[in-house]
């Protein structure tokens, strides 16, 4: 199974991700803002990153567009979470690499399904 | 002449101002450290009592299969539930499917829904406000009622709670007392809280819209036109072109500007090219290039690629703007006005800084 990193700055969103993908198997890496999030990225390289777009220190299209502009992590698939069903930050999202994308409210097993997904499609 | 002397304090009292001073400030910082000290106790306690639980509510939201979960949540003493609950609120407006499933189940099995509904009476408006948002998000037999009932209630916190609850419902029979509360024939509530319910209502609050919009006040012509877009109403695009061109108020024309282009209809093209004229206010001409450029109407790219000339800087941005929101017809009309002969002139200007800021459209055409 893949190593995920969860990023996301509300606990009760990021325990219920956490709990979910560990479930299913994955070993996952937690960050609770932006910046932690680039840190771990950059250090543990895991094989999926789950994002959530508006945390403090960096928010998460910025912490994506720092990792598609790092060669290191530039193929590092990446699911972008947020509550903001704009489709700005969508579009802005795409534009920088994101893989896919959720809106919250969110449901776990979708979130499960689209992690397996995205990385089936990018071990291939 | 002689120096004038300066006025004199008795030290004795400017020590006992200074004393006095210095146990204020002293007595202020105890106050203030003491409040710190109950907060962080308090809240050292309600995780304490939100511990137990959390790993399984966690689990259960999560979608977890042991059959246990619930029964082991569902009766967890009075105290912890108390501190648990808020949790499970905040977490059901997180989640969808499933998840939300179960943690309705949850609240209902520990009667957290038929309190609400009492809470909804209760004397303590914060009391009445929480009640109302739980039932905007379980919803439930009797839930809308009560709401609407909130909607006149004497505080206005709780009245904007209901409003938002009910569009979090999104059930139809809410739509009339919605448009009531938006015109102002009840009690006052914000309209920032009640035009995002019944766009959440959908086209079902078309009827009591569109009942609304001859009100003689414009302002509230003006929300209720603006609702009649954002609820998606097409058939009510005869009456906002109708206010578009008409109405006397300018705000109502702009609003009807923007409803027109969101709600997408071909017969709104003319009106708004009309709305853009040199004749019409300014706002309502970049209101109505932006609604055509909403909308994607290709019939306007000429008339938008001729305001992208406009002496007035903000007609000719966003014109600009609203060719690349087009399409391919308006980015192209963009290149060539970027290509002009006079690369130094306004529209050229104009052209090529919304090419840039739009992501593609500088490498089409």
């Amino acid at each position: 199974m893949a190593t995920v990193l969860v990023a996301d700055d509300d606990p009760d969103v990021r325990d219920v991700v956490v709990f979910k993908l560990e479930q299913s198997g994955h070993d996952v890496l937690v960050a609770e803002d932006g910046g932690a999030a680039l840190d771990l990225a950059r250090r543990a390289c895991p094989d999926l990153a789950v994002l959530d777009v508006m945390m403090p220190r960096m928010t998460g299209l910025d912490v994506c567009r720092e990792l598609r502009a790092d060669p290191a992590t530039s193929g590092m698939p990446i699911i972008l979470l947020t509550a903001r069903a704009q489709e700005g930050d969508i579009e802005t999202g795409f534009a920088w690499g994101v893989d896919d994308y959720l809106t919250k409210p969110f449901s776990p097993r979708e979130l499960d399904s689209r992690v397996r997904a995205v990385l089936a499609r990018s071990a291939r | 002449m002689t120096p004038r002397a300066g006025p004199v304090v008795d030290r004795t009292v400017l020590l006992v101002a200074v004393l006095v001073l210095v146990v204020v400030l002293a007595v202020l910082a105890v106050v203030l450290l003491t409040g710190r000290w109950w907060q962080r106790r308090a809240a050292a306690r309600r995780a304490a009592r939100i511990a137990p639980g959390r790993p399984a509510l966690v689990a259960l939201a999560a979608g977890d299969g042991d059959p246990t979960l619930l029964d082991r949540l569902a009766t967890l003493p009075r105290s912890q539930w108390r501190a648990l609950e808020p949790v499970v609120v905040s977490m059901l407006g997180k989640l969808r499917g499933d998840a939300r499933g179960v943690l309705v189940g949850l609240l209902e099995r520990r009667g957290a829904v038929d309190r609400a509904l009492r809470d909804a009476r209760r004397r303590r408006p914060a009391v009445r406000a929480r009640a109302a948002h739980l039932l905007g998000l379980v919803g439930g037999p009797g839930a809308t009622a009560r709401l609407v009932v909130l909607l006149a209630d004497r505080d206005a916190d709780v009245r904007a709670v209901a409003a938002r609850s009910l569009g979090r419902l999104g059930d139809p029979s809410a739509a009339s007392p919605l448009v009531r509360a938006l015109t102002g024939t009840s009690a006052g509530v914000p309209h920032q809280a009640v035009v995002p319910a019944l766009a959440r209502i959908g086209p079902p609050a078309r009827t009591a819209l569109l009942a609304a919009a001859d009100h003689p006040d414009p302002t509230v012509r003006a929300r209720v036109v603006e609702a009649l877009g954002l609820v998606g109403a097409v058939d009510a695009a005869p009456r906002l072109v109708r206010a578009l061109e008409s109405d006397g108020a300018a705000d109502v024309r702009l609003r009807a500007a923007r409803a027109l282009g969101r709600l997408g209809v071909p017969a709104a093209v003319d009106p708004l090219l009309a709305a853009t004229g040199g004749h019409e206010p300014t706002a309502l001409r970049v209101t109505a290039a932006q609604a055509l450029g909403v909308l994607g109407a290709r019939r306007a790219v000429p008339v938008l690629a001729g305001l992208v000339a406009d002496p007035h800087h903000w007609v000719a941005h966003t014109a600009a703007a609203a060719l690349v929101a087009v399409g391919p017809d308006g980015v192209a009309a963009l290149h060539e006005l970027g290509r002009a002969a006079d690369r130094c002139g306004v529209a050229a200007e104009h052209a090529r800084e919304a090419l840039t800021a739009a992501p593609g459209a500088g490498a089409a055409a």
